[in-house]
């Protein structure tokens, strides 16, 4: 099994997981665990994946980041009463 | 398109990236699990995105072992040298690693240069400087790093060696360890098991020599980081495990 299947199998055993400990419409949570678990599969496969594949997984990392902007502004609008 | 077109990992995964994203639609559309619908929307975008490369079946790459090392035993019979090797790191005149097969038994190490490949040292030193068969991958590896590892030590030969097993999968696990003027390697074979066997069985005394493209990666890995030329001293198979003991030449 080469990196990419690797990291392949473990993001879908990780999405798995989540899918099972989120309820079932906390879509914002589901998202940032999503991100955390890329964030460590990037960090820990860094070394081993050719710099195509790394810029891939950096991707996702960005549209995760502002995926977490995103979540993070509308709370703070929620708490400030403005949405 | 062939059904080992299909079943080829790089449109396997797109099968399954559409599978997952079909399945999201799905719970999107007519179920109230919209995490199960973002994770598999996630899964369906992920692998077909990161499973990009394109693939080889295992027998062209096993061939692709074969023709490499092949040419090079036929070579090493036929000028009848019979000396274990020393793997050289780009030291003195070299800009690259070599593999040096004295014909004789080994004394002393000659002056090698990149544009010689026959060696006639003088005091009966003489034998064939040629470039390691390990080395391209090697290379690959190495592009993997963020730094050199030129003289690093130890610990950088183990970092490749690494980049070699986790992110190549050319073995399934190694160890190296340091003992006065010998080295110990030991590389637990993987997926290319089967066709080591085939190698040793049908280039006799090829591993003493040279090293098949996988050994020799990883001798190529040692001598580069520890910046010493290392001879074959010794080399045993044991179960899954292929072991070489390598002396330190001065």
């Amino acid at each position: 099994m080469n990196i990419t299947n690797k990291i392949t199998m473990a993001m879908t055993v990780w999405t798995a997981l989540c899918i099972i400990m989120v309820p079932y419409t906390n879509l914002e949570l589901l998202g940032i665990l999503l991100l955390i678990g890329v964030l460590i599969t990037r960090e820990l496969s860094s070394g081993y994946t050719k710099l195509v594949t790394g810029n891939r997984i950096d991707a996702f990392i960005y549209s995760g980041i502002i995926f977490f902007i995103a979540v993070v502004s509308r709370r703070i609008l929620s708490i400030l009463g403005i949405i | 398109m062939n059904i080992s077109k299909i079943s080829s990992p790089e449109n396997a995964s797109k099968i399954a990236g559409a599978l997952f994203i079909g399945i999201s639609l799905y719970l999107f559309l007519f179920t109230p699990y919209l995490t199960a619908a973002l994770g598999a929307l996630f899964i369906g975008i992920f692998t077909p995105v990161i499973q990009h490369g394109r693939y080889v079946e295992e027998d062209t790459a096993v061939a692709g072992l074969k023709s490499g090392v092949e040419p090079l035993h036929r070579l090493i019979r036929d000028l009848d040298l019979d000396g274990n090797a020393v793997v050289v790191p780009p030291i003195r005149h070299l800009s690259e690693s070599r593999v040096y097969i004295p014909a004789g038994t080994f004394n002393t190490l000659p002056d090698l240069y990149d544009e010689m490949t026959i060696v006639t040292g003088g005091g009966g030193r003489t034998g064939v400087s040629l470039a390691p068969p390990g080395l391209p991958l090697f290379q690959d590896a190495e592009e993997r790093m963020e730094h050199g590892i030129a003289g690093e030590g130890i610990e950088a030969a183990r970092e490749v060696m690494g980049h070699l097993t986790h992110g190549l999968d050319l073995a399934s696990s190694f160890s190296v360890r340091a003992e006065e003027d010998e080295y110990r390697l030991r590389i637990t074979q993987g997926r290319y098991r089967e066709a080591c066997q085939e190698i040793r069985e049908d280039l006799e005394g090829i591993c003493f020599q040279a090293g098949c493209p996988i050994c020799s990666a990883y001798l190529v890995a040692l001598v580069e980081s520890i910046e010493e030329p290392l001879r074959i001293a010794d080399f045993e198979v044991e179960e899954r495990h292929v072991k070489y003991t390598l002396e330190v030449v001065r």
